[in-house]
């Protein structure tokens, strides 16, 4: 069919993906809940909810920072911090989805290698958590600090 | 097909897992540690760990080349020489480095732990032998330095270089990807036996690990060409190598003296020991295209890095001008393409280890409260002062001019003789007349400690004992290996034996 995907799969995920479609049926669903969700607060926030306004909740929201003014000043280390740590946890956690997407499939010629993979991803975790450790240990994960 | 899986020979990288395991503990021993507690144990930890490292990697000698990983690594005679070479690096950079960090408030565990990542992607680079696991040791290597540079925070000099290292190098690494990509493109593969044989399916280089990766005689030559182009503008940055060189003055001026030398050595080590691999087993067949290339980057590099070096005040630029120059020299060997130039080559990097390192111990030595007395006019009358180290460093000068009977005049005689069998004589000629200008900048400081009168307000210093033992065990080695250079060049030998 139109759907099937060009590539070398093995011959049980051929099967499942022949109805590749349908499988992101769940994901379309999905987006119309969480529209639905957002949509839905803020309608029934507007109608439900009490208005106290000041100056300050009227502002618009800006991390922490005033919004008006220069932007060539100094600001704390704390936010770069924040999005630096971000930005390495999620990367590491992408490599996790291929390799769950892999595990069930990895048998090569009667021999199983699950138990490799998870040896693998145990090393990967590992040094994951190391950092997790280092970066709590140096007080990085506390804004007072 | 489905899953290629790779076969696991740990032994071939023994020495690359005993390596992370100590920055890691490391880096853990620190965390449980007060924040005033002595760098001393973490400094024994790193040195144990590089210790049992060297051993490995010496009980590893003599087998047969091994590739492992799926083709990513191999492991044979030369792998192992660079290993020893850059442990013994780090070694000595970890004694050069104890008196600054206990004075200056680095943190000790980031430090140690960096130094030790950054000797694994060194080992991963001699190691490889795909163009991606040269991608990963250099990255590994780079980002380690990076930091390494920016350590004296309280210095501006200091993050400047850093900041410098950082946008240049990361320029020079796109550089590289992309020339990997175009290599990749035009024949297949990134491994390097792959690639040869893409490139002339007589290709024997089987041995690093090419299954049925690449078609053989496949690739398409003005796509690989400029692809090969590029890997010289991304390697030879690292090397600094004249037009890549820009940065090298005032990184090493910058950074911490220890990691000055350090990087003037270990970081040029690992980048000739890569561009090795990769020119003469993945590019052997295309040398009529890149080596006259190389032959020209040479002569530029010894020329301009030797006369850029005369004019220099400060002692940390003159020398960053000088291993530019010596970068020059090494560039040589390569260009002579042959198992003798190889052999040069390795034992020309172990000789310029010695001496540099050794000239950086006699900086570090008299330089120590936080990157002072560093202009060439303090040595004035250092005779006096300090007679054995005035002795040493004349040694060490003399040798980087390659004066005999000194280590530094037997590498580049070897050097030279194997451009000269190669029919690069001009390329000798050019050389050896930039080395009579290199003269001229090693006196002056041989001049300023012996013939002029100290200067009013430079107190002697207590020089520390075990970095004076260090120059001292230097200095016998340069001459040492200038009189006998037969073992170490017969162990160079053994180690290039995979080109033919």
């Amino acid at each position: 069919m139109w759907w099937e995907v060009p590539c070398q799969v093995p011959a049980e995920v051929q099967r499942e993906n022949t109805r590749v479609a349908f499988d992101y049926v769940p994901i379309l669903i999905q987006i119309l809940v969480a529209f639905a969700i957002a949509i839905g607060v803020i309608v029934i926030s507007n109608f439900v909810g009490s208005k106290r306004p000041t100056a300050a909740k009227l502002a618009p929201y800006e991390c922490g920072m005033t919004p008006v003014g220069q932007a060539w000043r100094r600001f704390p280390i704390k936010f770069f911090l924040t999005a630096m740590l971000f930005v390495l946890f999620d990367v590491e956690v992408i490599f996790f989805v291929p390799w769950t997407v892999i595990l069930r499939h990895l048998r090569v010629g009667g021999t199983d290698y699950v138990l490799f993979a998870l040896g693998e991803m145990a090393v990967f975790a590992g040094f994951l958590l190391l950092g997790y450790v280092y970066v709590w240990k140096k007080r990085a994960l506390e804004w007072e600090a | 097909m489905m899953f290629v899986l790779p076969t696991l020979e740990w032994w071939t990288i023994a020495p690359v897992v005993i390596l992370t395991l100590t920055g890691c503990l490391v880096l853990v021993v620190d965390l449980f540690r007060g924040d005033d507690a002595s760098p001393e144990p973490l400094a024994w930890l790193t040195t144990g760990g590089l210790a049992i490292a060297i051993g490995t990697s010496v009980s590893l000698w003599g087998y047969e080349a091994q590739a492992a990983f799926s083709g990513m690594v191999v492991a044979d005679n030369y792998t192992q020489y660079f290993t020893v070479l850059f442990l013994v690096i780090v070694g000595v950079t970890v004694l050069l480095s104890f008196d600054q960090l206990t004075k200056e408030d680095f943190h000790p565990g980031e430090f140690y732990s960096l130094i030790v990542f950054s000797a694994v992607g060194m080992v991963l680079m001699a190691s490889a032998a795909d163009l991606i696991m040269v991608f990963v040791g250099l990255e590994l290597l780079s980002i380690c330095l990076y930091i390494l540079t920016g350590f004296s925070r309280r210095r501006l000099e200091s993050e400047e270089a850093s900041i410098k290292y950082l946008l240049l190098g990361a320029f020079a690494s796109g550089f590289l990807l992309y020339g990997i990509a175009l290599v990749y493109g035009s024949t297949g593969s990134t491994n390097l036996g792959c690639v040869a044989r893409a490139i002339n399916p007589a290709s024997t280089f089987a041995m690093f690990g090419c299954g049925t990766g690449s078609v053989a005689g496949a690739a398409t030559s003005g796509l690989l060409l400029a692809g090969v182009a590029m890997l010289v503008v991304g390697l030879g940055f690292k090397a600094a190598v004249v037009p890549f060189h820009m940065w090298a003055p005032d990184v090493y001026e910058g950074a911490p003296t220890a990691i000055t030398a350090y990087m003037s050595v270990g970081a040029k080590a690992a980048a000739f020991a890569a561009i090795v691999r990769v020119f003469m087993i993945a590019f052997p067949t295309l040398s009529h295209d890149w080596s006259m290339i190389l032959a020209i980057l040479a002569a530029v590099t010894m020329i301009v890095g030797n006369t850029a070096a005369v004019s220099q005040q400060s002692i940390k630029r003159m020398l960053a001008y000088s291993s530019i120059a010596h970068a020059g020299y090494i560039l040589v060997a390569v260009v002579a393409a042959s198992q003798v130039g190889i052999a040069s080559l390795l034992f020309y990097t172990v000789g310029y280890t010695v001496m540099n390192l050794g000239a950086f111990m006699v900086v570090i030595l008299l330089g120590r409260r936080s990157e002072d007395h560093l202009l060439i006019s303090d040595y004035a009358g250092l005779s006096r002062r300090h007679p054995v180290l005035a002795g040493l460093m004349a040694l060490f000068m003399l040798s980087l001019a390659g004066i005999p009977p000194t280590v530094g005049f037997v590498g580049k005689f070897y050097i030279f003789t194997a451009a000269v069998q190669a029919d690069y004589a001009w390329l000798a000629v050019i050389g050896l007349l930039s080395s009579v200008i290199s003269v001229y900048y090693y006196l002056r400081v041989v001049y300023q400690m012996y013939m002029v009168d100290p200067v009013a307000g430079v107190e002697p210093v207590t020089p520390l004992r075990w970095v004076t033992v260090a120059a001292g065990v230097a200095g016998f080695a340069v001459v040492a290996l200038g009189v006998f250079p037969h073992g170490v060049l017969a162990l160079a030998s053994a180690s290039s034996t995979f080109i033919r």
